[in-house]
């Protein structure tokens, strides 16, 4: 792989992540989840290999959990998710994999949604007065509400009893309050998140053109998004790569923020403590938006944990990749922080890190007890909120 | 229009349904030529991943067989196959498929026949079903 690598293209790269500015200060390493955890992981020594033009080992490439820390904290903002996603798709090209959790089934349902003539049906379980869109379809259909890859995560991680569709239930319930009545396109795609990040970049525009077709087609104007990783990716990374991208992109949880009057119809008294998950902080840069909304909850008391915001802890795994005993370390440490803060409930915007903090709570005994782990979103509606 | 012919997969345990499949074969016994059957050790050792990788590959249907409750030779792994094939089903409905393009069937190493008459009735099944809509373009 080093050999196949053009030193033209580690030059680019170089340039592209400025990894020229880096002042081997080490800020990075003793901040990586995987390095401080695992075995000897360095984004650092990375980042001087680059430099002499050598890339890291294929093990090192897909560890990174790319949960932004590093970059976050880098003097020199380099930045390493990126580095580390380049050098992934070079790797992709040359056929090389990673190692998929789940056997590959979540892959593999990435990959079936390229097929143009699927007919998925992404409404189940969501509000009845939720119109779907079907693909033949032309409306104008104004907003829409994306819902992303939770009733596939439902059905697959039924026994974890996450409850994940109640997510979307409430977000669409909490819009209507603020008198918004997204459609749904039936056949929404998987948004390509994990195909981005995993380097298969042909994937991702594959699936990005088919979302962005179905918008067109169905007269969206804007979006509505809770998932923080289809947020991202669609607000971030769909106007960069596809060619007309004429729709606005709203987080759900911001748009709350911004839009829910009605104060809570309960006050029992309530602790709950919030996990910045990575690409709603760190990549999304909505941190207080889910605080304000809390803030406003009448008996909601929220104590922060000792890591927050741009500091939050790792919820262990990304991509569905490479899952082992480093991401149940990871899961365990952000649980047991959550805990230290005395709340009764740790709230995530994130369900996919609800679903990795589930498993290591099932496989150990001890974590099970630690805290209770809920949407905020739903937390908000089961509030009553309106 | 030349009939429609369903390329099917065929997982099928070592212990029982191959050797049921081998039985049908020195039987002498038909079955449609649309099946490609793959070796398993155990049923259990299918997952939803194997499934749709067989769908995403252009299979038009899939069928999994493996030792009768009670004979899997490693105790529980058909009690697996099922619990697997059933989530299958609920993704591959989700994902706009029909869930009968996916069938489980228990067959010993003694049922020659039941191998071939469950195998034919499949494809029939699939051939009314038509082609998948699965065509992976990446
Ligand atoms: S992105 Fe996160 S996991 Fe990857 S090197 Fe940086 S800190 Fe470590
Ligand atoms: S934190 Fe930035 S400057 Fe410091 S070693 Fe890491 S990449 Fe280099
Ligand atoms: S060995 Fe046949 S099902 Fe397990």
């Amino acid at each position: 792989m080093e050999k196949a690598r053009s030193k033209s293209r580690i030059k680019e790269l170089t340039q592209q992540t400025r990894a020229y500015l880096c002042i081997d200060c080490s800020k990075c390493t003793a901040s990586c989840p995987i390095g401080r955890v695992g075995n000897i992981y360095s984004p650092r020594s990375f980042v001087q290999q680059l430099l002499n033009e050598q890339a890291p080992s294929h093990e090192a490439l897909w560890r990174c959990l790319t949960c932004g820390l590093c970059h976050h904290r880098c003097p020199s903002d380099v930045d390493f998710p990126g580095y580390i996603r380049e050098l992934r798709r070079e790797a992709i090209k040359q056929g090389l994999k990673p190692h998929p959790t789940h056997s590959g089934t979540i892959q593999e349902i990435m990959r079936i949604m390229t097929s143009p003539d699927l007919r998925p049906n992404r409404c189940s379980g969501l509000p009845d007065w939720v119109e779907p869109i079907t693909p033949d379809a032309r409306k104008s259909a104004g907003d829409i509400y994306f819902v992303g890859c939770a009733p596939y995560l439902e059905a697959i991680f039924e026994d974890f009893h996450l409850r994940l569709l109640d997510t979307h239930k409430a977000a669409l319930e909490l819009l209507r309050s603020c008198d918004v009545r997204p459609y749904v396109l039936s056949s929404e795609r998987c948004c390509g998140h994990d195909a981005f990040w995993s380097g298969d970049h042909d994937l991702f525009m594959e699936l990005a053109n088919l979302n962005v077709e179905t918008f067109r087609r169905a007269g969206v104007k804007r979006i509505f998004v809770t998932c923080p990783e289809c947020y991202y990716t669609l607000a971030m990374q769909y106007p960069k790569y596809v060619a007309d991208f004429p729709f606005e992109v709203i987080n759900t949880v911001k748009f709350l923020a911004d839009n829910l009057r009605v104060p809570s119809t309960t006050d029992h008294q309530i602790s709950v403590t919030y996990l910045d998950s990575c690409r709603m902080g760190r990549f999304g840069n909505l941190y207080e938006e889910p605080r304000r909304l809390l803030s406003n909850l009448e008996g909601v008391d929220l104590v922060e944990m000792q890591m927050n915001r741009q500091d939050a802890p790792c919820c262990g795994s990304n991509l569905w990749i490479n899952c082992d005993g480093v991401s149940k370390q990871l899961q365990k440490a952000c649980l047991q922080e959550a805990a230290r803060t005395g709340a009764s409930i740790l709230l995530c915007p994130c369900d996919k890190c609800r679903i990795h903090l589930a498993c290591a709570q099932l496989e150990n005994g001890d974590l099970k007890e630690t805290i209770k782990t809920e949407n905020i979103v739903s937390f908000l509606y089961r509030r009553g909120v309106k | 229009m030349a009939r429609f012919e369903p390329k099917i997969i065929a997982f099928a345990c070592n212990w029982c349904s191959y050797a049921g499949a081998d039985l049908a074969g020195v039987s002498r016994l038909q079955y449609p030529p649309n099946i490609r059957t793959i070796r398993v050790m155990c049923s259990g050792r299918i997952s939803p991943g194997l499934i749709l990788k067989a769908f995403e590959e252009g299979a038009d249907g899939v069928f999994v067989s493996g030792c009768h409750i009670g004979d899997c030779h490693y105790s529980f792994g058909n009690r697996r196959a099922e619990r697997q094939v059933e989530l299958t089903r609920k993704l591959i409905d989700l994902l706009g498929i029909e869930p009968e393009r996916l069938h489980l069937e228990w067959i010993s190493a003694t049922e020659g026949e039941k191998f071939a008459k469950s195998v034919t009735e499949f494809v029939e099944r699939i051939r009314q079903l038509g082609k998948s809509p699965i065509k992976v373009t990446h």
